[in-house]
């Protein structure tokens, strides 16, 4: 299905509008006046809605030099709500520290339950700050009279941008050429060309975006915005939808997996939202319909594949993730927190989850709320998980229930909802039985303890047990398992009928690491890097491939989803290598770092991640070993989910707004800071104006560069007491009476916002 | 009892009089409606919103003998409806035409110049027009037209004039100024793109008070105007 692109709705030529008269009456007057002129809205464009445009408006509003490039225009951001606020929550890897963001007058920190269960910043919360920036905007610049407003916002997606003189240029035209054989859409009706060529009116700004207009999943609607300056702020790309047609044996299947370019997700159709074939990101979407007890079948091995798992355990359905190789993705930070070790042991179990648990496996159970309860509350002591009561084997667990039983038969607060005609105790013992059979309840498998480890010799798996067949191509069965990791393998064929996928994998033919892999720990406390190299999974799936290896044909091998995660696209139309073509993108240069990039004067710039996968981007990540300020900068920086992550998008959009320009105490976050910084800094707050005999710069410089130097790769410091504990392990810092001073005015936070400037 | 009527789409001053069984005259010269006179000057021609004030009827005494019966009629108020026709600029001189307005048919044939003039019920809604030998197809709101001193009124002119404005509404957008730069270049007017006078005049000239229309010449292509 193509997306139809109309030209704007005219008026019906076939219908008029007109008045009945008196007889005799002649209404023709000589002098009808003059009628407002109108005058053509030119506006200052934010290109994106997300978390870079958002950094990019308010630190734009924050400052003189933001109020200068504005230019008393009014703003207007075009494209779709920022997909952080339509993600399914889930852990995104950094802590909540880090995603503070500059200029935001809301930070993650700020807010409670900030952590998802896995560990990492919670999307909802990150993505609140981000919806908290736009509506203090809105609130303080837009208003509803458009000729006044100063905040304007349009649903749509910018196919290319026009410049005012001369012929519509060849890059343009490609462009054009482009989109018209993209598969997604359908020009014709258009009349594309022609609307192109229309003139600039007289009294119109050097830039003209064409922008489609979502109406319907099937209808988009061309308009042009005229503009004086535009920023670019579109993020690392769009999620790819290019499947691998040769992999599926449904067209049809597969055309609604691949989700149109310029249609929003609250556009999507009930079949689009239940498709059956979908990308990584689109899955994550609430938008997209998961139900209890569906089976996802998710090929690839990135960070999307883990946040299936994380959407299938909080849809409570089932996940079988195959990746041809586990090592290289799961070096992430990112990545491990799924494969730790959780809170499924007896010991810690919550009731909901020890309640869902039995009702799966006690079939005859109606309401086992009251019987979980009770069963918490007498073997576990209240007052929090700290005063549990802790079983140090399943023994001893299973001889308490079994204690306990008569006592459970005469409980007054339980009314007989539950159990077969013996009662209670036959429940117990059904209990106690599944303490015997399943792992669940064993208090013994503790993160401390006995989990199960992962050997860096193993290459991440242990040889046999999760790897697929590589004599043969297979059916994948489902098991009943919540989820599974399975790697080695990469999809053959699905197929794929109305209601129900049918996968077959092969083995993979390449991605097996061949290095020992560098699986972290996220806070470093439970370290990966033990001496003892080992590291702890989650047993989630323990055991659990052996099901793959031996396929029950008469099993079926049914699932009602394949997820691929086939990572974002720079080149495709809508992308600022494609929009912006024809325009001549330069470094943006602050300090001799490169922040983003720019063209014609500064009129036109790409900000945040869209400039970091940019051909003439800011740097290439492997440039590791140059002495190039800007990666220099990059690589002393705490580790994002994916490197053109949102901490230097943050700083970068910050400097290039000259955000922290003749502001010495803006950028206070020891986490962001160059050496150089700091040492201004700790020079600045720890001196100030007091008369030194020298030494202080000396000194100034040695705690800046410990400090970087011993900022956590992975999240960066924590707060003062993490700098102080780091800088105890610092050789050249001798004198500690000296250094702790200063430590004390070190923050791991940017200063916090400032008032908009009208 | 009298009252103050705001006026919604579709309604005039004749149609209006009908309802309520009074001359429009009696409406439209009513002291209480001189703001309102002042401010759109035609009374069939007025806009959603605009608050008109409808006396109460008046008793009027006949004087007849009793124990007879007496008719007394009510006067009618036909409405005039005029629409000059084009195809392309040459004028539908002597086509024969069908106009159905509220399930009611009138046949008959345009003049010399195009021009269908009927006359119909104050209170027609709507009519479809069908003319020529290829069986051309017109809707018809009547009631619709909007004071020439709106931009509503700009728009709806020039969209029967074919000059594509999009959404008659009351705002004023990129696309109407393409179009007044178009018939003020068709015209001979300064392409200013603004709804000014000298615009305004003609535009009014053209759609209010139907002609003949001028012919193309070399210097101004000719519009799609019907």
């Amino acid at each position: 299905m193509k997306i139809k692109i109309v030209e704007d709705k005219g008026q019906n030529p076939n219908k008029i509008n007109a008045s009945v008269q008196n007889i005799g009456q002649i209404s023709l007057t000589t002098d009808s006046g003059k009628l407002p002129v109108y005058k053509l809205p030119v506006y200052y464009v934010i290109v994106g809605c997300g978390t870079a445009a958002m950094v990019n408006h308010t630190t734009l509003r924050q400052t003189e030099w933001g109020k200068k490039q504005i230019d008393d225009l009014p703003l207007m951001h075009i494209g779709f709500k920022d997909p952080w606020t339509q993600y399914f929550e889930h852990g995104m890897g950094q802590p909540p520290y880090l995603l503070g963001m500059p200029g935001y007058h809301q930070r993650p920190v700020q807010m409670t339950d900030v952590f998802t269960h896995n560990p990492g910043c919670s999307s909802k919360k990150f993505a609140a700050c981000t919806q908290n920036e736009w509506d203090l905007l809105w609130k303080k610049y837009h208003t509803e009279d458009p000729e006044t407003s100063k905040f304007h916002y349009k649903e749509g997606w910018v196919a290319v941008i026009q410049k005012k003189d001369g012929p519509m240029s060849a890059k343009v035209k490609e462009v054009i050429e482009k989109l018209k054989k993209n598969e997604d859409i359908d020009l014709t009706e258009a009349k594309i060309n022609e609307k192109l060529e229309e003139p600039f009116p007289s009294d119109a700004p050097h830039y003209r975006l064409v922008v489609l207009v979502p109406e319907s999943e099937e209808e988009c609607r061309l308009e042009f915005v005229y503009a004086k300056k535009i920023d670019i702020c579109t993020g690392a790309g769009r999620s790819a939808v290019r499947f691998d047609e040769k992999k599926f044996d449904n067209e049809n299947a597969v055309k609604i997996g691949k989700t149109r370019l310029c249609v929003p997700p609250r556009l999507w159709s009930e079949k689009t939202k239940k498709r059956r074939v979908i990308n990584g990101p689109e899955a994550l979407m609430t938008a997209t319909t998961w139900n209890k007890t569906d089976r996802v079948c998710v090929f690839g091995s990135g960070g999307i594949g883990l946040n299936m798992v994380e959407r299938g355990e909080g849809e409570k359905c089932h996940i079988d993730w195959m990746a041809r190789t586990l090592a290289a993705s799961f070096n992430l930070p990112r990545n491990d927190t799924v494969l730790r070790h959780r809170t499924k042991h007896f010991n810690t179990v919550k009731k909901e989850e020890l309640e869902d648990y039995l009702k799966e496996k006690i079939s005859n159970a109606k309401d086992l709320g009251k019987v979980v309860s009770w069963l918490l509350k007498e073997i576990q002591t209240e007052g929090g998980e700290s005063k549990r009561r802790k079983f140090e084997n399943r023994e001893e667990l299973k001889k308490q229930i079994l204690s306990m039983s008569e006592s459970l038969r005469r409980h007054e607060s339980l009314d007989g909802s539950v159990g077969g005609s013996e009662g209670y105790g036959s429940d117990y013992q059904l209990v106690a039985d599944l303490v015997d059979a399943q792992d669940l309840l064993d208090p013994a498998r503790n993160l401390s303890t006995l989990g199960r480890r992962m050997e860096p010799g193993e290459s991440g798996v242990r040889e046999g047990a999760f790897s697929a067949p590589t004599n043969e191509n297979f059916v994948l069965t489902p098991s009943d398992e919540k989820w599974r990791f399975g790697k080695g393998c990469e999809l053959d064929i699905a197929k794929i009928e109305d209601d129900k996928v049918t996968v077959k994998i092969k083995p993979s033919t390449r991605g097996e690491e061949a290095g020992i892999p560098e699986i972290r720990d996220y806070f470093e406390k439970n370290t990966a890097h033990t001496n003892e190299g080992a590291f702890i999974l989650s047993d989630d799936y323990h055991y659990k491939w052996i099901n793959i290896a031996q396929p029950n044909e008469n099993a079926g091998g049914i699932y009602d989803r394949v997820c691929v995660t086939t990572g974002l696209v720079q080149d495709e139309p809508g992308e600022p290598t494609l929009t912006a073509a024809h325009f001549e993108f330069a470094a943006l240069t602050v300090d001799g770092r490169t922040v983003g990039l720019q063209s014609d004067g500064g009129n036109i710039r790409i900000l945040g991640a869209a400039a970091q996968v940019h051909p003439k981007r800011i740097f290439v990540l492997d440039a590791k070993q140059t002495n190039d300020p800007t990666s220099v900068y990059f690589n002393s920086l705490p580790l994002s989910a994916v490197p053109p992550g949102f901490i230097f998008t943050g700083i970068n959009i910050a400097f290039a707004n000259n955000y922290f320009s003749g502001y010495i105490t803006a950028n206070q976050n020891v986490n962001t800071m160059t050496i150089d910084e700091l040492k201004k800094w700790i020079l600045e707050e720890h001196w100030g104006s007091k008369e030194t005999d020298g030494t202080d710069e000396l000194l100034a410089e040695k705690v800046a560069s410990a400090v970087v130097k011993h900022r956590r790769f992975k999240d960066g410091y924590e707060n003062a007491a993490a700098i102080k504990k780091a800088l105890q392990t610092e050789p050249s810092l001798t004198n500690a009476g000296e250094w702790e001073a200063i430590a004390d005015i070190l923050e791991t936070n940017y200063s916090p916002a400032r008032d908009f400037i009208d | 009892m009298s009252i103050r009527y705001e006026i919604k789409q579709g309604e005039s001053v004749i149609s209006l009089s009908e309802k309520h069984g009074l001359f429009v005259e009696t409406i439209w010269n009513h002291p209480d409606n001189a703001e309102l006179k002042e401010k759109r000057r035609d009374m069939n021609i007025l806009m959603p919103g605009d608050v008109l004030f409808i006396p109460d009827k008046r008793l009027k005494e006949v004087s007849r003998p009793t124990n007879n019966v007496h008719k007394f009629k009510r006067k009618g108020i036909p409405a005039l409806f005029r629409l000059q026709l084009f195809d392309i600029e040459e004028p539908r001189a002597n086509q024969e035409y069908s106009l159905e307005i509220d399930g009611k048919i009138y046949n008959g044939k345009t003049d010399s110049r195009g021009v269908l003039e009927k006359t119909i019920p104050t209170n027609s809604k709507n009519g479809v027009l069908v003319i020529g030998a290829e069986k051309y197809r017109l809707e018809i709101n009547f009631g619709y037209l909007d004071p020439i001193n709106e931009i509503a009124g700009v728009k709806k002119r020039l969209n029967n004039m074919s000059y594509d404005c999009g959404e008659p509404n009351n705002k004023l957008d990129e696309k109407v100024q393409i179009q007044l730069r178009l018939f003020q270049n068709r015209f001979s007017l300064e392409p200013t793109g603004e709804a000014d006078s000298p615009t305004l005049a003609k535009l009014e000239e053209l759609h209010d008070n139907p002609k003949e229309f001028p012919l193309n010449d070399d210097e101004n292509p000719p519009g799609d105007i019907r």
